[in-house]
């Protein structure tokens, strides 16, 4: 056998070679096809049986079970409003009940306090007695707290008098709270 | 020689199209369906499922929190809960309370040995409508005692509610004293729950403050009872 001769035309291998080509473009198509239409109804199955209504139910359930206690959700939420404002207001204070109590309890006996008036900005006090070393004790106590910085800034003495008939002096400070 | 001649396009020209190319007619077809399917069908499922998915992760946490918050709620013993509720309001009420503060002064006045001259309110716009800016109740009180009964009705003021502040103590003579006193009160807030955030029972700070508060009307309750038992 001659190898050399070629007795198919050169048109019928164009032609082989055509339908090689057409036929894997078919086979590329229909694969694709099949691949496609699998996917799509693998993926419209997962979408179908999605587990998004039965947590859905779930919550609106929960949600329900949670309403029915409403009343005393708004007790406690109500309960948390007023404490919250409550403590606002304990921090506020400025307890002038302890600014009152610490001269009261250390104003010596003999010394009467004439006038004394407390606020969170100024302390003035007007006090007499006959003995100007319980006078010396006072303003003592008013060094004191104001070097320890406890209760007082500063304290200014405002006047010091001598009654000459009753024999009584009489004292006015102003003094600045912490 | 002839001219090459241009045939007109006719149903033969289709027919002659159809028969030479009408292998490739369902292979592309096939195909332009697939393409079809795959942008219109399969990339919106795909989008699909995931936004499910985010959904679903979103509304699994959101059960969890409300799970919590029931758990709360239901371990609440709503008995404790109206009774500290009452002492609550009691302390902070929701207007003014002239009846509570005159209460609130005359026991103190009472529990101090000190008697009450006179009081007048500042009571401020009793038209407005809106929640108002300033949420207190001034009273200038004239008392009348020495300055160590005064000491200790500003003591037992303290334990007296509504909560209240001494702004001013002005004393005169060891006779009488002028008292300015602040009653707080704030109006009850429009109560929202949402269910995004868990409800947690009282904190450490709200339980002290509660028992802070029960201690406070303890002392007035204990006060008055010891004033009733002296005849005072």
């Amino acid at each position: 056998m001659n190898n050399g001769i070629n007795l198919i035309s050169s048109k019928r291998q164009n032609l082989e070679k055509q339908e090689k080509i057409v036929q894997i473009f078919r086979r590329v198509a229909y694969g694709s096809l099949l691949t496609v239409t699998l996917i799509s109804v693998g993926l419209f199955m997962l979408n179908y049986f999605s587990p998004l209504p039965k947590v859905t139910a779930q919550e609106q359930q929960v949600t329900q079970t949670l309403l029915a206690q409403k009343a005393t959700i708004a007790k406690l939420l109500l309960l948390r409003d007023r404490l919250a404002h409550i403590d606002e207001i304990f921090l506020q204070n400025t307890s002038l009940e302890k600014t009152l109590t610490t001269i009261v309890l250390n104003t010596p006996g003999d010394v009467d306090v004439d006038t004394l008036g407390v606020t969170k900005d100024s302390v003035t006090i007007a006090f007499t007695s006959g003995s100007l070393t319980s006078m010396n004790t006072f303003m003592d106590f008013l060094s004191n707290e104001i070097s320890t910085k406890t209760l007082f800034k500063k304290a200014t003495i405002s006047s010091l008098a001598l009654d000459t008939k009753s024999k009584r002096y009489t004292l006015s400070i102003t003094a600045v709270p912490l | 020689m002839n001219p090459k001649k241009i045939q007109p396009i006719n149903q033969t020209t289709f027919h002659i199209l159809y028969f030479k190319y009408k292998i490739y007619f369902v292979p592309i077809s096939a195909f332009l369906v697939a393409l079809c399917l795959l942008f219109y069908v399969i990339f919106p499922q795909v989008q699909q499922w995931y936004s499910d998915q985010d959904k679903i992760t979103q509304i699994e946490a959101k059960i969890d929190t409300l799970n919590k918050s029931l758990n709360t709620v239901k371990n609440l013993d709503t008995t404790v809960l109206e009774a500290n509720l009452k002492t609550a309001t009691t302390a902070l009420p929701d207007g003014k309370d002239f009846i509570g503060v005159l209460t609130a002064i005359s026991g103190a006045a009472q529990a101090s040995g000190t008697s009450v001259d006179d009081y007048a309110f500042q009571v401020g716009d009793l038209s407005q409508s809106a929640v108002p800016k300033d949420t207190s109740l001034q009273i200038n009180v004239t008392l009348k005692g020495n300055i160590d009964h005064i000491r200790q009705f500003v003591s037992e003021l303290k334990n007296q509610f509504p909560i209240s502040h001494i702004t001013e103590i002005h004393i005169a003579g060891n006779q009488s004293a002028t008292l300015v006193i602040v009653f707080f009160y704030k109006p009850f807030p429009r109560i929202a729950f949402s269910g995004d955030e868990v409800l947690s029972p009282l904190t450490n700070k709200e339980e002290k403050t509660i028992t802070s508060l029960q201690n406070l009307s303890l002392g007035a309750f204990n006060t008055a009872s010891d004033a009733a038992s002296l005849g005072q």
